[in-house]
């Protein structure tokens, strides 16, 4: 009598903690733990969307599990239809949050215990833009990005950073949790320039300006600096800049433009009045406008000052 | 195929261009059909696993005039048992039709599970390397042709069926591959000769319906089975389209 009390309760507890619902929860959040995206797909049952798979398996997956803390599988709840509820509660960089997921009684292995499976549905699709490129990294993996835009099949629950990095130009990282098979809001990557593409153009108009200003003229050629004056100029003329424009690079209609320019220049000289033949000091400061044409090739940026007349 | 056909490009690097963009979308989507195909073949639910390798299969057929550049990874991914010493037992052969072959011929989980793994990492190694490959600039046009041609030769020969009889799947597959760079070429083949696209695209369309007209309930018939009245009409339309199809490459051709 005792031994069969004994097996009876070995059963149940082995059944509960070996073969309960639970256990399939765990396998599954192994294996998108392990970056086993095919194991993980057997066990939820999930249909793929026909989109991108390159978060769906390896270091972009094992990723996505990176930031989920403190995970707690929650006790079965049960539900009509030999079915059952199971709540995963877990943190995501302090976020509280939680996964429900729903399984069916399957047949019984060796007698006794059971089969849980997932109740299939079909994996969330996380969609991403960005400005001006058509690459872009999701959980670290290189991903084309054809005509800007792409979406990718996701793991749940997970998390997903979006950004995109080159030399010249850099958008930062936009996350998304993904809690569930729910739809996800769509990332937008804004693109911008890398302060070192700032700088590399910062550094040209410079160039150019101070070019402008050793030019001992009123007007320097090909230059936005210009001085006039009804008299005779009797020195030599020296221009200075006193502040140089402030560079702001934007996309606009799929391309890069630069905002226009305004640079503070100073201009010293003496002239001599024709009627008088009085000689006197001139300095002026002014306001000069101009602007400048992007090139802008996949690792070089070219910048061409634009002087309009 | 759903997908809507890429715009005609004006030159041939635009073409390339183009072109590895599509190839791309394709190993991006038959990542996560093969991902399906371990689950399933995990899970030992193989009639699933028949369904989806078909989907894979035929995505990479659309790949179409790409695969010949890609070499060793290529023939891991889609090579056949013909000629390596032991045949369909080789370990050199693998890829989709080493799956094809297992699930049509009584494997199960043990034998596939590492087939499908070893191919899934292929797939990942060319992704990774395609925006690296070259793809010659005569590539194009010579696979606008071959890649019907092939599918005479191959698919309707039976030479690369393992067991599923899925040839006329493939051929339509083909077809869309032909579509896609006969889009992708069609400005560029219009100069070189007025008209001459819409009248090849006729054609092709032609073979599309010959092959449409082939199944039943949505259901492709085993190709190795099919009644002579059911392969006729599509190799009938196959050689017309091959026979205008020849040409493109001639047009592009500098040979006197």
């Amino acid at each position: 009598m005792l031994a069969v009390a004994a097996a009876v309760v070995t059963i149940v507890v082995v059944n509960t903690s070996y073969f309960g619902p639970q256990k399939t929860v765990q396998d599954y959040l192994q294996a998108l733990r392990d970056g086993d995206g095919a194991k993980a797909l057997g066990l939820l049952h999930a249909t793929v969307p026909s989109v991108n798979a390159a978060v769906l398996n390896g270091s972009g997956l094992k990723e996505s599990q990176a930031d989920i803390k403190d995970v707690s599988v929650g006790k079965p709840k049960g539900l009509p239809g030999n079915k059952s509820q199971v709540t995963v509660s877990y943190t995501i960089d302090g976020a509280k949050l939680s996964t429900d997921f729903e399984l069916a009684k399957g047949p019984k292995h060796w007698l006794f215990f059971d089969t849980w499976t997932f109740v299939p549905a079909t994996l969330p699709t996380l969609d991403v833009s960005v400005i001006n490129a058509t690459q872009a990294s999701l959980n670290g993996i290189d991903v084309n990005m054809p005509s800007g835009k792409n979406s990718f099949a996701v793991f749940y629950p997970g998390k997903y950073d979006a950004e995109y990095r080159s030399d010249l130009f850099a958008a930062p990282v936009v996350a998304r949790n993904v809690t569930g098979p729910a739809a996800i809001p769509a990332v937008v990557l804004t693109t911008g320039p890398t302060t070192k593409l700032l700088s590399q153009v910062d550094e040209t108009i410079h160039g150019y300006l101070d070019a402008c200003a050793k030019q001992a003229v009123l007007m320097p050629a090909d230059c936005p600096l210009s001085a006039s004056t009804d008299n005779r100029v009797v020195s030599a003329v020296k221009w200075s800049i006193v502040s140089y424009p402030e560079v702001s690079i934007t996309a606009y209609g799929g391309r890069w433009v630069m905002a226009p320019l305004t640079t503070k220049a100073q201009v010293d000289f003496q002239e001599q009045n024709l009627y008088t033949g009085e000689i006197s000091k001139v300095k002026t400061v002014g306001d000069f406008g101009f602007s400048a044409k992007l090139s802008v090739t996949d690792s070089a940026v070219t910048v061409t000052p634009v002087v309009n007349y | 195929m759903t997908d809507p056909l890429p715009a005609p490009a004006q030159t041939m690097s635009a073409a390339i261009t183009s072109y590895r963009g599509y190839v791309n979308g394709k190993l991006d989507m038959l990542t996560g059909q093969v991902l399906t195909l371990k689950a399933s073949i995990g899970n030992n639910d193989l009639d699933a696993a028949r369904r989806q390798w078909l989907d894979a299969q035929l995505t990479w057929q659309r790949v179409g005039a790409a695969y010949g550049s890609f070499g060793e990874l290529g023939d891991a991914i889609n090579g056949l048992p013909n000629g390596l010493p032991k045949g369909t037992s080789d370990p050199g052969f693998t890829g989709l039709h080493r799956i094809e072959f297992g699930l049509y011929n009584g494997q199960g989980p043990g034998q596939l599970t590492p087939v499908a793994a070893t191919l899934l990492a292929d797939i990942d190694k060319l992704r990774g390397q395609l925006n690296a490959l070259t793809i010659d600039p005569t590539d194009l046009p010579i696979r606008c042709h071959e890649i019907l041609e092939d599918s005479l030769r191959d698919n309707l020969s039976g030479n690369n069926d393992q067991g599923s009889g899925m040839a006329l799947a493939l051929t339509a597959a083909d077809v869309d591959g032909t579509r896609v760079v006969l889009a992708i070429l069609g400005a560029m083949i219009n100069r070189l000769h007025p008209g001459y696209a819409a009248t090849v695209s006729t054609s092709v369309d032609r073979l599309a319906n010959a092959l449409a007209g082939t199944r039943t309930d949505g259901q492709w018939p085993v190709y190795r089975t099919a009644a002579l009245s059911v392969r006729q009409p599509v190799t009938g339309a196959l050689g017309a389209a091959l026979e205008l199809l020849a040409f493109v490459p001639v047009l592009f051709s500098s040979d006197d």
